[in-house]
């Protein structure tokens, strides 16, 4: 198998049944199925299930703390803008511990790919409630249910000024892989939310209840470019659960306004000693 | 004899009457007659109202030490005159408007105070001028009475207002009428001070946290990510001017957390990066502090230091984070610190810093503060040809080695580094403990194996980086200790001495505070194992309260510095109550 490059001497730590194996496969496929090469790949991992994704696959990786893949994606992208630059997080890192991060790429629409698994709890920490997690949900943090509403990772990205928000499911795997690629693809800053269960520490949703829940936006002839349409979609949760493309706009991306990102990468060009004399004259 | 000639302006007022641009007219104006001008503004942190001041000293040799004496003082409301009356020489001029201040000849005469009064409001009501433009009255005024020729300041307003030509005509016409009026109306009271021009190299009047960003752009800066934060911001504010002109990739990011950590993107992938703030944003960056040293990504943090805890005093300054920067982030890791002495030394570090990250592949601070970042004093064109780029063990596409392994155990700590984007260099950076190639590992021997490599890097940078200074004679009788911006005003105040303590007072200071080297320390300070030099004073200066570099001096050496002068009040060592203390200390 082509992926197979991809592996490393590491196999994944999560436990039987997890969506996230899913997630690892459908990245993979994504990237050989566009071709990017390995050594032009970074992937910057945030810290929880999510991001114990690091050590098993072979591109450039980046191991972030809680919270903060998109800071450090954002810096590495802007420096070489030749690599193709993913954030993988969890939804405690990208709507807890990182969620000013999360609303400031969106409207800085650096390009590059954010991948949040939403599995709607605590994994690692072994089951406290997630800003995802439903109301009334009960966790190890939450004994008496969850009193707070729910965080909408996709529409809070609408609002926030997403140019690229997709949801797809790690019970449908090509979907997902397809998602990702247009993720990828797509120039600017790319959100795909990624329903997964946990099947240690979530009994609510589960692989039966998304399987019940799920429709391809796409399948549906969803308009893609109508944020209005794509908001009243992004708040439909319940009986029906939609997957797809939300919304995609042509806006620029950030580092295309910048007329120092013109020709070679930042970090690939020379590191030379600039002459300062001519700054000198406004404090002559 | 003639006297040499060394005087204090100072100007005050409301904020937004244009305190500080008057100010630098004023010392640009000195600098350019080929003296020396050195500034210090105080100022609250408000957009308007409050008391904002800011005073030049100007001298025939160099001036790097704030003055209490005011010789001339400029009061744009009554406020100032209440406020630093006390501040006021023997003989002093006191530029107001007796239209709107009342000052009394009765007062003024205990200290002979010259009153010069310039009707502000009605010249700015006659040349049509709004409000702010009392300040260039008030240049006009002082220029005449120090005879800086008026044709001079004429050129530094039109270049200052260069994009605006309504706005020239009308500054130099309220110039010209505060000249007139000083040279006019009161030759009784007799020109106090009487510059001579003359015609000198080209000098640059900057502040430290220019000569910060001028440095770090001569060292090859290709990456600034930061977040605003007094007196920080202008470091930012610099490379945020320069960054399309210099090819520079500058981000204002969302906080200090963001910062550091797009800074740290940014290095990793090879560009030579740099973040800047203040203690509040500093303690934002802990987090990520330890992850660039374990990750071992190259990388120069810039404090500029103000007093805290917590908001603290804003505008004003301290030495209190040398051990919060030391010691930020959990768990132990390899860090340098250094600390800029003085502007031209800020430049010196801003590129130096650069070198010493890639190097050693781990975080650098500067330590700077308000008092020297946000000062701004005269100095020549700083050093460029010392300006270096020096990598360090970074490789290329054609010299990564097979089985590439970035966390290599080597013996001086630093491994060869690769950088995303190269073929066959393939690794993973991690936060968490790892192996060689960087996989996540808590097998003991990984962990110690890592942690000692990391910490190697030290030993190695000691033996590299600059050792503490002295300046002035070994056989001293008076050494004094310090670090970072005070080294100015000591060295000013041991020039000031009375004569017959000439020679015997010396200043061992500090440039770089981590890693220390306890051997030399004690070499420099003791006359044998034990001692401190028979008949020798050694006292510590630090602009905090805890002596923080005395507390580093213990640790690493066991010298106990028990002679202190300690400042925390927010403001800088005044180059008379250093005079005092040294002049105390000596008796």
């Amino acid at each position: 198998m082509a992926i197979e490059k991809f592996n490393t001497i590491c196999s994944p730590t999560w436990c039987p049944g997890c969506g996230n194996y899913s997630i690892w496969n459908e990245i993979k496929r994504a990237l050989d199925e566009l071709g990017i090469p390995q050594h032009k790949t970074l992937i910057v991992y945030g810290i929880g299930c999510a991001g114990n994704m690091y050590n098993t696959i072979n591109t450039y990786a980046w191991h972030s703390l809680h919270g903060r893949s998109i800071p450090t994606a954002v810096g590495a992208k802007l420096a070489n803008k030749d690599l193709t630059v993913i954030a993988v997080a969890g939804d405690g890192d990208a709507l807890g511990e990182g969620m000013a991060h999360f609303i400031h790429a969106l409207r800085g629409n650096v390009n590059i790919t954010y991948l949040v698994h939403e599995n709607k709890v605590y994994g690692l920490t072994t089951g406290q409630t997630a800003p995802t997690s439903e109301k009334g949900f009960v966790s190890k943090s939450t004994p008496e249910g969850v009193i707070e509403v729910t965080t909408n990772p996709v529409s809070l990205a609408l609002a926030a000024g997403g140019g690229f928000i997709a949801r797809g499911y790690a019970g449908k795997p090509q979907q997902l892989k397809d998602l990702i690629k247009l993720g990828i693809s797509h120039r600017g800053f790319s959100f795909v939310d990624i329903l997964q269960p946990c099947v240690t520490f979530n009994k609510i949703n589960t692989y039966p209840y998304y399987n019940e829940r799920v429709y391809d936006l796409q399948a549906e002839k969803h308009v893609t470019n109508d944020w209005g349409a794509a908001m009243g979609k992004a708040r439909e949760w319940g009986e029906r659960i939609p997957t797809g493309v939300f919304y995609q706009d042509k806006r620029e991306a950030y580092e295309d306004d910048l007329p120092q990102e013109k020709g070679k990468p930042l970090a690939e060009r020379v590191v030379v000693k600039r002459q300062v004399r001519t700054l000198y004259k406004e404090f002559n | 004899m003639q006297h040499e000639v060394r005087f204090t302006w100072k100007i005050g007022g409301e904020a937004g009457f244009g305190i500080k641009s008057a100010g630098i007219i004023f010392a640009k104006a000195c600098m350019r007659s080929g003296l020396y001008a050195f500034d210090y503004t105080e100022y609250p942190s408000l957009i308007r109202g409050g008391h904002n001041t800011y005073q030049v000293t100007v001298g025939e040799r160099p001036v790097h030490a704030v003055h209490q004496a005011v010789d001339i003082l400029v009061a744009l409301n009554k406020h100032t005159i209440d406020q630093q009356w006390s501040e006021l020489s023997h003989g002093a001029a006191v530029v107001y408007d007796e239209d709107e201040i009342k000052l009394s000849a009765a007062k003024c005469q205990a200290k002979n105070i010259q009153r010069v009064s310039v009707p502000f409001k009605k010249i700015i009501d006659e040349i049509g001028g709004g409000e702010i433009m009392r300040n260039t009255v008030a240049i006009g005024a002082s220029a005449a009475l120090i005879h800086l020729p008026l044709a001079m300041l004429n050129q530094i307003i039109t270049e200052l207002f260069a994009s605006k030509p309504d706005a020239i005509a009308l500054n130099i016409k309220a110039l010209e009428r505060g000249y007139a009026h000083v040279k006019d109306d009161h030759k009784k009271e007799g020109l106090i001070i009487k510059l001579e021009p003359v015609a000198r190299e080209k000098r640059l009047y900057i502040s430290g946290n220019e000569a910060l960003g001028i440095g770090a752009l001569a060292g090859g800066l290709d990456f600034f990510a930061g977040y605003p934060m007094t007196p920080s911001t202008t470091v930012l504010q610099y490379f945020a001017g320069k960054a399309v002109e210099q090819g520079l990739v500058f981000k204002h990011a969302e906080d200090e957390i963001s910062a550091v950590n797009m800074a740290m993107g940014a290095a990793h992938v090879g560009a030579r990066a740099m973040t800047a703030t203040s203690g509040g944003g500093f303690a934002l960056m802990g987090e990520g502090l330890g992850l660039c040293a374990v990750s071992e990504t190259p990388l120069v943090l810039v404090d500029v230091q103000r007093p805290g805890p917590a908001t603290g005093m804003p505008t004003w300054t301290d030495q209190g984070d040398l051990q919060f920067v030391l010691h930020a982030g959990q768990g132990e890791f390899p860090r340098i610190i250094a600390a800029p002495g003085d502007i031209e030394e800020c430049f010196t570090l801003g590129a130096e810093s650069l070198n010493w990250a890639e190097k050693y592949q781990l975080p650098v601070i500067l330590l700077s503060d308000k008092f020297l970042g946000e000062g701004y004093g005269t100095v020549t064109p700083f050093a460029e040809d010392k300006v270096t780029i020096e990598r360090g063990k970074l490789l290329t596409e054609k010299t990564i080695p097979k089985n590439y392994k970035r966390y290599k155990i080597t013996q001086d700590g630093v491994s060869p580094r690769a950088l995303p984007g190269m073929k066959n260099g393939i690794y993973w950076a991690d936060s968490y403990e790892h192996t060689e190639q960087g996989f996540s590992s808590e097998l003991a021997s990984d962990r110690v194996a890592q942690v000692d490599k990391r910490a190697r890097k030290l030993a190695t940078a000691l033996k590299e980086l600059p050792a503490p200074k002295l300046y002035g004679s070994t056989k001293a009788q008076l050494i004094l200790v310090a670090w970072g911006s005070t080294k100015g005003p000591i060295l000013d105040a041991i020039e000031l001495l009375p004569k017959k303590y000439q020679g015997k007072v010396s200043l061992l200071h500090f440039t770089v505070l981590w890693p220390l080297d306890g051997k030399a320390i004690r070499a420099q300070l003791e006359s044998k194992p034990g001692l401190l030099a028979r008949g020798r004073k050694v006292v510590l200066i630090e602009n905090n309260s805890n002596g923080q570099l005395g507390e580093l001096i213990r640790q690493e050496s066991g010298i106990e510095i028990k002679d202190k002068v300690l400042k925390y009040d927010g403001r800088p060592f005044f180059v008379e109550e250093l005079v005092q203390h040294i002049t105390h200390f000596l008796q």
